[in-house]
């Protein structure tokens, strides 16, 4: 899920992947899909013990009475309460629960398609990984496939496999998240599967050793043997240092080496528990039905006290940082990051829109630039990824053979301080609405999207309605809006800068 | 970080071209034109394609590339619009618009919020009846692509498919790189896209598809506009000769100093859609390399930690297809590895699959058949595989019952045809030194070929 879109050209990867291939691959998600957010959990918890603001206030359905209904069938989990719900599209509604135990489930019903995806997120990411013990979130995450006394080793893949459901799992700085996507009248089996290894996993020595070769194998794949992988993982460290977002995800090699089955275990029972957790249900099911199925599989399971201390922003950055990297690349890269915004900061979008005018596509002026005028780089790429805490606003070059990187960095930075000085022409601020728009309508066209979108806000930004707000948010932005942010957060003493020159061409040494 | 992305997104992989699987759709004809519509007012937004069935395979020797670099020449202006123009107008809608050139087709592909239609139309309309191919313009396109083929390199992954496909082909016309050769693709004129799209674009090649929010009249209209301006006629698919026969190991190491990991694609030919032995193979391979719980994946990283990835994938044409086995070890694991799979090969190729492992298989895949026909975009991408590859009209409404019918039986005698361990070209990015002598110990291994990762041309 950390793919980057672009890595190989945006406009041409279809040569190479096979167009029918690039049809199907949809544009990521608006509001960075891909990458973790996390955001005022606390607040938002605190605030979803309150009164239920508008029960059944904007939809078609009794949302009392169902949860009255299921509560009574289901003392368990009793009083499940609903906390919101929200319209999504015509005739549908998100609905958004929370049971005894601290477990939140959101449910949107969606008959177009027999299918469902079912999705559990998990509040706990790279950021709570402690010094020394790097990367167990993400491994953990592979050994939560490792079986239970009910469900033993491959019987967990082997029956949802079986059942025709794709099934996988993600790990990000803020959070790890699950997903079966089923078909429709199989759908059961997910929670069933998911409710028993929520509390009930065995694990192994020998588990443990053969899934850290496995990730091993997958850090050698992304990153020592990936230049953008490496340059990825640099620039993290660049701008978060010594923060929890500066290690990597994935971990070091030697802290992965060193993690314990009894490190293993100790973090399964402080993170995974019903109080961390939210569920996402998207399709063809019947709410009643869901709560009702959640509320005995996961009612019983007791609320467990999560860590949730949040670290402390990174110290404010007052001068540029650069660091080159020889790299096995065919020409010079470079990837730009200014330590921006958290998820649910409301300058996020007019940075949003920022990234759109410079970087966004062929019409953006970074590109047209380093691209098409002045013949220094073969492909621009920007993004903003808004995570719990701080997050980044990010671009990439890929430089033409025999061009400097430092020659186009240049050339960037004085389109950013222009866009700062000058502000966008009313034509730019109508095209990046217009692209916002689309691209939220292209993150919603499967079950299984919906769901991540969801998901994603709910645990990130703290609530899944700010999906809903996010094109109107950016319809909104100024011109003097986009002055101000790039004014703000975009200045060449926020900058980090990670080169990467040809192995045997460049230094391998940082500098600051 | 995920799990592993690779074997869930394959099984019967078909390059892409099989990988999605809708219903079959009547192909509508609109002014000589082929339409396949699927609506679906719900999506907000529409899929367009609007394809040539023309592609690389009509590259004439020396000119690889050409098909590609006409495709991409196509966003860089006509005579009403410039290349920023075009770009620009694209932007200003929030759409997306894209080139595209495969073996057998060229055009774009994009997307567009249904209140912009017919701008997006007239968009395509200008492009497909009016393009330019200016000269300063070809320079630039030209210097990308040259780009483009440079930065290949920095990817093992793609650098491991590229070279498969080179070297299990090599002189066939399947061999030839649809994006070229750096020394081809420097050698292209404007004159030759221009060319080239003057003789292959036309009306009776175009295929246009929409899913989405668009009805029946405005995906006519559509398809009517973008058509009006382009040559009536039409060109004949390229013959293409029959595949090569690979006998013995064959072991391609593309040569990339300081890997700590390598890239392995091991495979060979294999059927194509229409062959009978299509969904018994079908069956076959899930069980053996497709999902997670396949006999590769427990093999390979289950049990040993190997590979992150690995999959078995069928690449399926219209003549014939290819079987690509792929995974990614650590240069100390790799031959290792490749041993096992050769092993693993061999024995579902003698002795075969077992029933639960079949079984398995039939459910799996009768299982998940709504997800291929879920979206609007995904049922259009069915109709159109089944014009590009020539595949039954029936193929999506009897999939379920053909899955179902399969016995072990079947399965094996199809993976015993088609399954062949002492057959294989064996592709390698790693460093050379650590396993060149290592492989070149495998039995049955008739060639071993040290390849620079950054020299162009085997």
């Amino acid at each position: 899920m950390r793919e980057r879109p672009g890595r190989t050209g945006r406009r041409f990867v279809v040569a190479a992947l096979g167009w029918l291939a690039a049809v199907l691959v949809a544009a990521p998600a608006p509001l960075r899909a891909d990458r973790g957010q996390e955001k005022a959990r606390m607040e938002a918890r605190a605030k979803r013990h309150a009164p239920v603001a508008h029960p059944a206030s904007s939809g078609t359905r009794d949302w009392t009475r169902l949860v009255e209904r299921v509560s009574a069938k289901v003392p368990e989990a009793a009083p499940i309460r609903l906390l919101s719900t929200h319209r999504f599209g015509a005739g549908r509604e998100v609905a958004h629960f929370e049971m005894k135990n601290g477990l939140r489930v959101l449910v949107l019903e969606d008959h177009q398609a027999p299918v469902v995806s079912f999705q559990t997120w998990f509040a706990v990411g790279s950021r709570h990984e402690v010094p020394g013990r790097t990367g167990i979130a993400h491994l953990f995450e592979h050994l939560m496939f490792k079986g239970t006394k009910t469900y033993p080793h491959e019987v967990f893949d082997r029956l949802l496999e079986e059942a025709g459901a794709q099934t996988n799992a993600a790990t990000w700085l803020d959070w790890t998240f699950y997903y079966e996507n089923l078909p429709a009248d199989r759908w059961g089996l997910a929670p069933r599967l998911e409710s028993d290894r929520m509390t009930g996993l065995v694990l192994t020595q020998e588990q443990l050793d053969s899934e850290r070769e496995v990730v091993k194998n997958e850090r050698r794949f992304r990153v020592e043997n990936d230049p953008d992988g490496a340059m990825d993982e640099a620039l993290m460290e660049m701008v978060y240092g010594d923060h929890p977002y500066g290690h990597p995800t994935l971990g070091s090699m030697e802290d992965l080496e060193a993690l314990s089955l009894e490190d293993c275990l100790a973090f399964y029972r402080t993170y995974y528990s019903p109080s961390n957790a939210t569920i996402v249900v998207v399709g063809a099911v019947d709410t009643g039905e869901v709560l009702e199925t959640l509320g005995r599989l996961y009612g019983a399971n007791p609320a467990v006290e999560v860590p949730r201390a949040r670290p402390e922003a990174p110290p404010e950055q007052t001068a540029m940082r650069s660091r080159t990297l020889a790299l096995p690349v065919a020409t010079e890269k470079a990837r730009l990051a200014w330590r921006a915004v958290s998820a649910d900061h409301p300058d996020g979008a007019a940075l949003d829109v920022v990234n759109g005018i410079l970087f966004d596509n062929e019409s953006s002026r970074v590109y047209r630039v380093l691209v098409e005028e002045r013949g220094l780089a073969s492909d621009v790429d920007g993004t903003v990824e808004a995570f719990a805490l701080d997050g980044i606003v990010a671009a990439d070059v890929v430089l033409n053979e025999g061009k400097d990187a430092e020659d186009a960095v240049e050339v960037l930075l004085a389109e950013v301080e222009r866009l700062g000085r000058e502000g966008p022409t009313p034509a730019e601020l109508e095209r990046t609405r217009n692209a916002t728009e689309a691209a939220f309508l292209r993150s919603l066209q499967t079950a299984g999207s919906r769901a991540t979108q969801l998901g994603l806000y709910e645990t990130t930004a703290g609530d899944y309605r700010r999906m809903f707000e996010y094109v109107d948010r950016v319809r909104a932005v100024t011109a003097g809006d986009v002055m101000r942010v790039v004014g703000r957060y975009l200045t060449r003493n926020r900058l980090n800068l990670v080169v990467a020159k040809p192995a045997g061409g460049g230094g391998g040494g940082a500098r600051e | 970080m995920t799990r592993g992305w690779w074997t869930v997104l394959v099984g019967w992989g078909v390059g892409m071209a099989m990988a999605g699987t809708g219903m079959a759709q009547e192909v509508q004809r609109v002014d000589g034109v082929r339409l396949i519509h699927v609506p679906d007012p719900d999506t907000g937004i529409v899929a367009a394609q609007v394809l040539f069935e023309v592609g690389s395979l009509r590259d004439p020797a020396g000119k690889e590339g050409l098909a590609h670099l006409t495709a991409r020449m196509l966003l860089r202006g006509t005579k009403t619009r410039s290349y920023q123009e075009i770009v620009d107008e694209v932007a200003d809608l929030g759409a997306e618009l894209d080139a595209t050139a495969q073996k057998e087709v060229i055009g774009l592909y994009g997307d567009f919020m249904p209140r912009f239609q017919d701008r997006y139309a007239a968009i395509l309309a200008d492009i497909l009846a009016n393009s330019t191919f200016p000269e300063r313009e070809f320079e630039q396109e030209r210097a990308l692509v040259l780009e483009d083929l440079l930065n290949v390199r920095n990817d093992d992954a793609d650098l491991a498919r590229h070279f498969f496909s080179r070297f299990l082909y090599r002189d066939h016309p399947l061999g030839r790189p649809t994006m070229g050769y750096l020394d081809t693709v420097k050698a292209l004129r404007a004159s030759d896209c221009r060319e080239f799209y003057r003789e292959h674009a036309r009306r009776g090649n175009l295929i246009v598809v929409l899913a989405g929010a668009v009805d029946e009249a405005g995906a006519r209209r559509f398809a009517r506009t973008v058509a009006r301006g382009v040559r009536a006629g039409r060109v004949e698919r390229a013959a293409l000769p029959g595949p090569p026969v690979v006998e013995g190991l064959h072991v391609l190491i593309v040569d990339k100093p300081e890997r700590t990991q390598t890239q392995v694609v091991m495979g060979h030919p294999s059927l194509g859609w229409s062959d009978p032995d299509l969904f018994p193979v079908l069956v076959g391979n899930t069980a053996f390399g497709g999902t997670f719980t396949s006999r590769l994946m427990r093999e390979i990283r289950e049990k040993r930690g190997w590979s992150y990835g690995v999959s078995s994938q069928v690449t399926g044409g219209r003549e014939f297809g290819t079987l690509a086995i792929r995974f990614f070890p650590a240069s100390k694991d790799a031959v290792a590895a490749i041993r096992l799979a050769l092993d693993l090969v061999r024995a579902v190729a003698r002795e075969g699959l077992a029933d639960e492992e079949v079984a398995f298989a039939r459910n799996h895949l009768s299982n998940q058949f709504p997800f291929r026909l879920e979206t609007a975009r995904k049922r259009a991408d069915e109709a159109l595989a089944n014009l590009l590859y020539g595949r039954p009209a029936d193929f999506i409404r009897t999939y379920v019952s053909r899955v179902r019918g399969q016995t072990r039986e079947a399965v094996n005698r199809a993976m015993s045809r088609w399954y062949h361990p002492d057959g294989m070209v064996i592709v390698v990015v790693g460093t050379a030194s650590d396993l060149e002598a290592d492989l070149r110990a495998l039995p049955g291994v008739r060639e071993v070929v040290v390849h620079p990762f950054d020299r162009d041309r085997l």
